[in-house]
């Protein structure tokens, strides 16, 4: 199985806070990988690493085998959607995403020029943002916002999808579209990597988990392999019971040991 | 370059349907069209613009620029999600903020001098007054967007860039009027010249003053500047004042460059 994303001896620190210690970290190609940690885990500095938003200290991020190195055009392939998103309250949805196709050297459809990659328009009839497309971002409600965030972050067929809590926000029936989707995108062959602390939507999507404890990688492996050796047909409880060998190990005061995939 | 161009034009587009923006251009505008009014006369309105306009427009600049870079901060992570470099979004942004502003203060401010003058045939210095007003706020605004690139937290950015307008103006000014009573008889002309190229506002208010002439309202710097540098002063006010744009952006250009956002 090849690899989307490789992340080597990674390591950040703010301040006096280490928050990655040399983590290793490998995101298999085609499939939706969980990212899974308590809070302060690190999760989100290395989700903001790949993006280039924070600067490592040290180690080495690789995207399909090229190692990223300050030039952002390797983001192309990149779709994101973070957990709040804040947009310009004075622009329209429409203008919004004409902003963004711009960024991404889309133009539209009336200038008559080839598409470098034609935009999934449809996601906007599946998330029912077609009746918003007019309105101010300012006016919509935090769910419609996130609605907009989902059909930007799958608008360009993006080869890695970085979804960091993706289901916040949305209705049930938003929701079940997301999943749906995300279902998807991994057919068609993309890389997803979710942040989410909610266990019990990972576990009808997650095909690999990749569990931080202080910066550390502490489990990475497929999610059967996690709840064999957990002993668990329950991926909540799997990783309540990592959570537990973590402070059984915290207690003992000795360098906490990572459970291994068979 | 058309990068930073797109950010720039949305930023413009966000900004200008903004309502404080018109609310600051109508109370530009009524302030012009008073003096007018008031003075009959476009060059005395002008003159009686500055001092006014000195207060007013460093301090918006300086408020409305941190208050929309902290307030675009996660807007930024999105777009740095896309294929953009950092460059062309610190420079998208500034220009986003910077063109409604400018554009703001010369309709509000421009518009019923320019109208006027046509009108009287008179108002030479309304270029100029345009001119500086236009440098001071792209000097507040560089300044705010150091001080919110620096400062991670809004409240003490916020508070920072108050500061800093109460510090170049109401302490300024009382600072030299203490040090002139305090220290009778000493000669203060180089720290007064030095003091006044360290503080913007300072320095446009003398080369306003030098271009309206008005000596009673130079007070003790404009004086010193004048004497000095006779012709050469306006050219050194302006360099100082270019100095006040170009070193504050370009170290808030480099922080935003190293920044973890």
């Amino acid at each position: 199985m090849s690899t989307m994303l490789r992340i080597q001896r990674l390591r950040k620190k703010y301040g006096r806070i280490k928050v990655l210690r040399g983590l290793d970290v490998d995101v298999p190609a085609g499939r939706v990988t969980a990212l899974v940690g308590p809070n302060a885990a690190g999760k989100t500095t290395l989700v903001k690493a790949v993006l280039g938003l924070v600067r490592p200290d040290g180690g080495r991020i690789e995207l399909d085998g090229v190692a990223v190195n300050g030039d952002p055009t390797y983001r192309e392939r990149i779709g994101y959607m973070p957990q709040h998103p804040t947009f310009p309250d004075n622009l329209r949805v429409r203008e919004l995403i004409r902003f963004i196709d711009g960024l991404r050297g889309i133009r539209p459809a009336a200038d008559n020029q080839p598409f470098t990659r034609r935009p999934r328009q449809e996601l906007l009839a599946l998330f029912g943002l077609e009746n918003f497309l007019d309105k101010p971002l300012g006016t919509l409600s935090g769910g419609t916002l996130q609605k907009v965030n989902a059909a930007i972050a799958f608008r360009y067929d993006a080869d890695l999808l970085m979804l960091d809590e993706p289901t916040a926000g949305l209705d049930p029936l938003g929701r079940a579209r997301l999943k749906d989707l995300i279902r998807s995108e991994r057919d068609r062959g993309a890389t997803v990597l979710i942040t989410s602390h909610v266990l019990s939507e990972l576990r009808d999507l997650a095909d690999h988990l990749i569990y931080l404890v202080d910066g550390r990688k502490r489990f990475g492996g497929t999610t059967e392999e996690l709840l064999r050796a957990m002993d668990t047909d329950d991926l909540e409880r799997a990783v309540a019971r990592l959570m537990e060998v973590e402070e059984a190990d915290d207690r003992k005061d000795g360098p906490a040991t990572a459970v291994e995939a068979s | 370059m058309k990068t930073a161009a797109r950010i720039a034009r949305y930023g413009l587009r966000d900004v200008a349907r903004g309502r404080w923006i018109l609310v600051y251009g109508v109370v530009l505008f009524g302030l012009a069209q008073a003096l007018i009014l008031l003075e009959g006369d476009v060059e005395r309105a002008a003159a009686g613009l500055v001092n006014p306009v000195l207060l007013i427009t460093p301090l918006v600049g300086l408020l409305f620029g941190t208050l929309y870079l902290y307030g675009a901060r996660d807007f930024n992570r999105m777009l740095l999600a896309q294929p953009v470099g950092r460059s062309a979004l610190f420079g998208g942004l500034f220009a986003g903020v910077a063109v409604p502003l400018l554009g703001v203060e010369l309709l509000g401010l421009g518009a019923p001098l320019v109208l006027a003058s046509l009108a009287n045939g008179s108002g030479a210095g309304i270029l100029r007054l345009l001119a500086v007003v236009g440098a001071l706020t792209l000097s507040s605004l560089a300044l705010a967007f150091l001080t919110a690139v620096t400062i991670r937290d809004r409240a003490a950015g916020m508070g920072v860039a108050i500061l800093a307008w109460l510090a170049l103006t109401v302490l300024y000014d009382g600072l030299f009027a203490t040090a002139s009573l305090m220290l009778p008889g000493t000669v203060l002309e180089t720290p007064a010249l030095a003091a006044t190229l360290l503080n913007p506002i300072d320095t446009a208010r003398i080369l306003l003053l030098l271009e309206f002439d008005q000596a009673a309202l130079m007070g003790y710097t404009g004086a010193v500047f004048r004497a000095f540098f006779g012709g050469v002063g306006t050219l050194v006010a302006v360099s100082s004042l270019l100095a006040w744009i170009v070193g504050p952006l370009l170290l808030a250009a480099r922080r935003f460059h190293r920044a973890d956002l």
